[in-house]
């Protein structure tokens, strides 16, 4: 595990590119999280009458920051960033067939089950950096009173983790099976905007709902429907996480017999 | 012997196209293997199936005499094709990436990097270099741990002839200290020049192995010519050594299986009322060897 980790380390800590996505991921969500109760709280709803802060208008002293709604809300805006993450993960992985390393690799002794936990460490790692960026935007910014419960809601944490590592799960699939890192931004594109909702189109709620982009969206779904007065929680119950799993591990399984079946590129 | 490597009938094909014919190899340790075989004749699918990177249709083949695993390319050095490294790197990263998959020290880094010369250049990026350098870098990872067994595909492949020396001169001093080299070529006098055994595959299929000078050592042949070119023949076919005789523009070509002086050739002739007009021994050479062999 060590020995994979530090493999993996000598790639990334040297490339420009990792840091300039992570450094992104970072620099943008931070003040785009700091911007967020500003940018809500100045929208003018319903006929005009302006309102300091949408927090008002729904009374019951709602904001966007308050505790325990900020979880969700943090999480959320954080989940659309992933992309960042996903990029990464596009360009870890499709370099090793550019470069031909992959071969290398295997050539000098790594098995190829070992070339796939090795990106999964990396993609846990990604994920765990995504979670604590996730905890400490929320109790940077959350708004304490004096009976606050903090920890109240934070089970998103949880969900909003298992949401990453299918969506960075799902872009290492990707990534292997395209090997292009054009091919995989272009295909992440479709399928999470056109091929899930066109499949999707003719096929019952029940169906539907355990498609993977579709699981995301209940595992940190949109918040915004609570100002509209409905019930939104995030839905980490067993039954999605297990789709979840089982997911992670079809891709995982996908790539192994890629490996074994010698697609390693050109 | 020991064996480092056998393969059985190694199989592979590309949809219809049928790429290795049961190729079964036998390397013994110590040896220095030449895969000798023309463009395409399939010498990078055989490394590329005994290194784990191509799955073969049929056959298996041992390492070291037991079923294949990661564990035992760890003990070999091998670059197959093209150098493959991470172009953003420099040249001392990308060998700590090999040294840590390989589980060789960093400290060998040094040693190996010094064996090509390019341990001036060891903090430049890998992409900077060229095609020589690289050349010589992923000869240099290859090294990396001190492995059993060396397998090179075309490693002197865009070299300059002093390059091409010096990579020769690498893999006689390697051999030297007992470890196996297999070397895939399709340049004669370079398997001739650093092999003892030598398996020469033609599309897919393998013709022969065996020692080198067994298969591609000397013939002896023999450029005669006479007035009276019937009797000639007749008086050559009648010469106990004779292997194999064909006209060549207008002298015949005579292989033996044995040398034989000059002197004693023309004793023959004369005894049989013939005078030589033209008496030449000749050294095949392995260019016409080889082709003969493939042919
Ligand atoms: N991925 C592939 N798909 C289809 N055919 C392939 C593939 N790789 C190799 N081949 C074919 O297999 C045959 C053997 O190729 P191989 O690379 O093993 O030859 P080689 O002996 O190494 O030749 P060279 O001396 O040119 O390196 C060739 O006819 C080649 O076109
Ligand atoms: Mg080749």
């Amino acid at each position: 595990m060590i020995r994979l980790l530090k493999i993996e380390l000598h790639k990334i800590i040297y490339s420009k590119t990792f840091w300039i996505l992570l450094g992104l991921y970072i620099i943008l969500l931070a003040p785009i999280a700091f911007g967020f109760e500003n940018i809500i709280g100045s929208v003018r709803i319903g006929n005009g009458s302006k309102q300091s802060s949408m927090g008002n208008l729904i009374l019951q002293g709602y904001s966007v920051s308050n505790f325990p709604d900020i979880w969700l809300n943090m999480a959320y805006l954080a989940s659309w960033f992933k992309l960042l993450l996903a990029l990464i993960v596009v360009i870890i992985v499709t370099n090793e067939y550019s470069y031909r390393t992959i071969r290398q690799n295997i050539i000098d002794g790594m098995s190829k089950w070992e070339i796939i936990w090795a990106k999964e460490l990396i993609i846990l790692i990604l994920s765990l950096i995504g979670v604590i960026l996730l905890i400490t935007l929320t109790l940077i910014l959350g708004n304490y009173y004096g009976d606050t419960n903090i920890f109240e809601g934070s089970g998103i944490i949880f969900s909003y983790f298992f949401s990453l590592l299918l969506y960075l799960n799902f872009a290492y699939f990707l990534s292997s099976w395209l090997k292009r890192s054009g091919f995989v931004i272009g295909m992440l594109f479709l399928y999470t905007i056109v091929i899930e909702n066109l499949i999707s189109f003719k096929l019952p709620d029940y169906i539907t709902r355990f498609f993977p982009m579709n699981l995301i969206d209940k595992l940190v779904p949109n918040p915004l429907g609570k100002l509209l007065g409905k019930n939104v929680a995030y839905d980490f119950s067993l039954l999605n996480i297990t789709v979840c799993v089982l997911y992670i591990a079809l891709f995982i399984t996908i790539n192994y017999q890629m490996l074994r079946k010698g697609a390693l590129g050109k | 012997m020991t064996k480092v490597l056998n393969t059985y009938n190694l199989t592979k094909k590309y949809g219809s196209l049928q790429v290795l014919k049961e190729v079964s190899l036998e390397i013994e340790k110590g040896s220095v293997f030449g895969l000798l075989g023309p463009n395409g004749s399939g010498k990078t699918t055989t490394l590329g199936i005994i290194l784990d990177i191509i799955p073969q249709n049929k056959g298996t083949y041992e390492w070291f005499g037991q079923a294949p695993t990661n564990l035992s390319r760890k003990k070999i050095g091998a670059i197959v094709e093209t150098p493959n490294f991470y172009g953003y790197l420099s040249a001392e990263r990308n060998l700590m990436i090999s040294a840590e998959i390989k589980e060789a020290p960093y400290s060998d880094i040094e040693r190996v990097l010094k064996i090509v010369d390019l341990f001036d250049r060891r903090k430049d990026k890998f992409k900077t270099f060229s095609l020589g350098m690289k050349q010589r870098l992923s000869i240099a990872a290859a090294l990396l741990g001190n492995p059993e067994v060396l397998v090179l595909d075309e490693p002197t492949n865009g070299l300059d002839p002093q390059g091409i020396a010096e990579i020769r001169n690498i893999i006689l001093k390697v051999a030297k200290q007992g470890i196996t080299i297999i070397l895939a070529s399709h340049m004669l006098d370079e398997v001739e020049k650093v092999c003892s055994h030598v398996a020469i595959i033609k599309k897919g299929a393998l013709l022969v192995q065996g020692k080198v000078d067994e298969i591609l050592g000397e013939t002896y042949l023999l450029e005669l010519k006479a007035d009276n070119m019937e009797e000639l023949h007749i008086a050559i076919k009648e010469f106990a050594m004779v292997v194999d005789v064909k006209l060549e523009l207008d002298k015949y070509i005579v292989k033996l299986s044995k040398k034989i002086s000059n002197g004693e050739i023309n004793k023959y002739f004369f005894s049989k009322g013939i005078a030589l007009t033209h008496l030449a021994s000749r050294k095949k050479n392995l260019e016409m060897q080889f082709l003969e062999i493939t042919n």
